[in-house]
């Protein structure tokens, strides 16, 4: 498939008796950005580490920008920027100065060095700490710094595994900004987190592991379509709920309630199910101030699958 | 130099981290006055230039061989223990790339306060009469013995898989305190050829000729001596250079290549045998040349690291070609210490097996190292945390125990079949036996091993 970045035939990887990646088969479009979610030891960190041939299958293949990473692992590697869920940083150097080398080390040619490092440096928004010792850096900083190592190259595909963990909320709004950013220019990212509700503002695709098995992968709407079965459905009026859950009720929905000052109901129809709803609201008098669904984004989804069996 | 940090970007970011303004500055104001303290020192007590050349060279390359080695040693380790081993990784750079910017990197401040007090040796070379071999010879033997020190000590971080604990940096000290034991013995042994004789009256008491070497029969006179000590030292550090690239190369996943090993094993069979050759040997078959690389195999084997998975995917590997190439390490040195001992026994013992007692052991060392491998390969496919060392804790008491046993009861005769030794006593047949008898059941055992968990994992 020519618009697919990654495609995984039956990859496994076992540690000794562990299995940490069962026979998956994944794909993943160009330009998605993917959020890799599932629960400590589902098998994210060591996909990832397939995927950018730091580690080797113990069984399957991965084709990854076109390039098997059985076949070419270092050819897969001009192709990612990989970010591990733990890592350190040259910590007596200054900022520049680690990019400088890495920048000579991914061979970028002498006369564009000073410009790739200062549009890396802008890209992180770390150029006023471009003459900063590492070790002087907050952690934040650090970690924007280590994302900054991943595009001096230019990688087409990036693959963050817990680029968020430990970030403090304005760090972890400013890598959102990046992420945004770096998905408008293009680069296909796969990003593992746990703090899934964050991931829902830049993410399009979802792929959910459990116990090193792919449980569901696709588009946001695909992936929830198939795993919530259910819908839930705020409605406020102005002034007393009282209407609304009385009209609610007469409609035959199950176990309308309030809570919060708004009616919830749980819904499994279709859209023009849910119009005829709010169309009974409105004739019936009430002032709807607010009609919708809840949830239904990434949480949701990945709550949802932890009840389907892997 | 930007070049040579634009190939090895390794050396620019030693070079940042390491030499900064204020190391440099204080490394070059310690050398001036370590250098104008031994010169006073020596001038007040009335010592020669010769005398000063050798304090100053033996800072100048104990200093080298130590510090430098310990910056070695370290380099990879420190790069696992801190987490920044992944990144390295994930450049284009080769493993050549990385190993040598590592080699040459690690020790840049080593080499910078070397720079330092190299002024201090040239002058007294040119003041000093009649010292322009002692100056040879120590520069000769030092630079080589610290490359080698260097070299092994890349080698030993590049091993250490231990994730930075405290015994991956202990390789460091270790290695460098040999270092400095050999450099300081090499400029005893320069220093006992440059002598006149009279110095020597002692030792020439006991041998005509000290210190001169005969490598395959050939006499060095003492200036080749010490060219050939250095020769021989550039020559391991290279093995040991290739042996650190090697294993770097296979964290870059990069191809393997089947000769590796076993041409490094031929060339220590070669070498050794190069002193056991002729006159110098007395008769005695070249034993040392097939037990080293029984040794050196060993040891590849244990630290190969080729688990259940890497059996797996080297059995189930699709291309013959890389098949051969990723063979694994135990069954490479065991073939290789094999044709090795083959060939000495075609050279130095055909047709005398029954009556050189000796040349039973160019077969019973291949025996006992292939039971031995194969033994470690099954405590692999077990499921111990840590085969290696269980391995090595049994074959410990399969080598101890039948001695304590055997010894006191009077079985002397059985004694063969459990160590690796020639017994005059007893024919070649029955002396071989015992051995063979182990390898065959060892094989047996470890192939129904693999079979029996291949076909559980399946």
């Amino acid at each position: 498939m020519k618009d697919e970045i990654v495609r995984t035939t039956a990859l496994r990887r076992e540690y000794g008796e562990v299995v940490a990646v069962r026979d998956m088969d994944l794909s993943v479009p160009r330009g998605a950005v993917m959020a890799l979610v599932g629960p400590n030891g589902a098998g994210k960190s060591t996909l990832l580490k397939m995927l950018s041939a730091v580690l080797e299958p113990t069984r399957g293949t991965a084709v990854v920008n076109g390039v098997d990473i059985n076949d070419n692992p270092r050819g897969v590697h001009s192709a990612v920027g990989f970010l591990p869920d733990f890592f350190g940083l040259y910590e007596e150097i200054t900022v520049s100065e680690y990019l400088e080398f890495f920048a000579r080390a991914y061979g970028v040619p002498r006369g564009r060095r000073g410009n790739v490092i200062t549009r890396t440096l802008t890209d992180v928004d770390l150029l006023e700490k471009a003459g900063a010792r590492v070790r002087a850096l907050s952690r934040g900083m650090r970690q924007r710094l280590a994302i900054g190592r991943t595009l001096l190259h230019e990688p087409p595909l990036l693959l963050l595994d817990e680029p968020a963990s430990g970030l403090d909320p304005e760090s972890r709004h400013d890598l959102q900004k990046l992420f945004t950013r770096l998905s408008r220019a293009g680069k296909t990212l796969i990003v593992s987190s746990h703090i899934l509700t964050e991931l829902e503002d830049y993410c399009t695709h979802v792929a959910i592991l459990r116990e090193g098995t792919l449980v569901a992968c696709g588009s946001l709407a695909e992936v929830s379509a198939s795993i919530v079965k259910k819908r839930r459905v705020r409605v406020k009026a102005a002034g007393s709920q009282d209407g609304a859950l009385a009209l609610l009720r007469a409609a035959g929905l199950k176990s309308p309630a309030v809570a919060g000052g708004s009616v919830f109901f749980d819904f499994s129809g279709g859209e023009e199910e849910l119009a005829g709803i709010l169309k009974r609201l409105l004739d019936g008098g009430v002032k709807v101030v607010h009609f919708g669904e809840e949830g239904g984004g990434i949480q949701d989804t990945y709550l949802a699958s932890l009840e389907k069996k892997p | 130099m930007s070049l040579l940090t634009d190939v090895f970007p390794e050396i620019y970011r030693y070079r940042a981290q390491d030499a900064g303004r204020v190391r440099l500055i204080s490394g070059l104001a310690a050398a001036l006055a370590l250098c104008g303290a031994t010169g006073y020192s020596i001038g007040r007590t009335g010592g020669s230039w010769r005398d000063y050349l050798s304090a100053i060279t033996y800072m100048q390359f104990n200093m080298l061989v130590f510090y430098g080695t310990l910056c070695a040693a370290k380099s990879i380790t420190q790069e696992k223990a801190d987490r920044t081993w992944d990144f390295q990784r994930l450049t284009p750079l080769s493993s050549f790339e990385i190993t040598a910017g590592k080699f040459l990197g690690a020790p840049v401040y080593a080499w910078f306060l070397f720079a330092c007090l190299l002024p201090a040796a040239v002058l007294a070379l040119l003041l000093g009469p009649g010292i322009a071999a002692d100056f040879f010879n120590r520069y000769a033997l030092g630079l080589s013995i610290a490359l080698l020190s260097m070299a092994v000590g890349l080698l030993a971080s590049a091993y250490d898989d231990t994730g930075g604990s405290g015994m991956g940096y202990l390789s460091g000290p270790l290695v460098g305190l040999a270092g400095i034991t050999a450099l300081n013995a090499s400029f005893r042994y320069a220093d006992t050829l440059t002598q006149p004789a009279s110095a020597l009256y002692r030792y020439a008491a006991a041998r005509p000729e000290p210190g001169v070497l005969e490598f395959y029969g050939l006499r060095l006179s003492p200036d080749w001596c010490v060219v050939f000590a250095a020769v021989s030292c550039l020559v391991f550090a290279a093995w040991a250079f290739l042996g650190a690239k090697c294993r770097v190369g296979g964290d870059l996943l990069e191809r393997r290549r089947a000769w590796r090993l076993p041409a490094f094993l031929v060339f220590l069979a070669l070498y050794i045998a190069g002193f056991e050759y002729g006159p110098a040997r007395g008769g005695t078959p070249p034993l040392t040349s097939l037990l080293l690389p029984v040794l050196a195999a060993c040891m590849a084997a244990f630290l190969s690291g080729e688990r259940r998975e890497y059996w797996r995917r080297w059995l189930e590997g699709e291309n013959p070609a890389r098949r051969l190439d990723d063979t694994p390490s135990w069954i490479k040195g065991a073939a290789a210490v094999s044709a090795i001992a083959a060939v000495l026994y075609l050279t130095c013992g055909l047709g005398e097996l029954g009556a050189k007692p000796f040349t039973r052991l160019y077969f019973i060392l291949p025996l006992f190292l292939l039971r031995d491998l194969m033994f470690l390969q099954w405590c692999r496919f077990s499921a111990a945390r840590r085969p290696e060392m269980m391995a090595l804790a049994c074959l410990a008491l399969a080598y101890a125990l039948p001695a304590i046993i055997l010894g006191p009861t009077g079985m002397h005769r059985a004694l063969s079949a459990f160590l690796p030794y020639a017994q005059a006593e007893i024919g070649a047949g029955a002396n071989l036996a015992g051995p063979l008898a182990q390898v065959l059941l060892m094989g047996y055992v470890l192939s129904r091993k693999i079979r029996t968990v291949l076909t559980e994992e399946v």
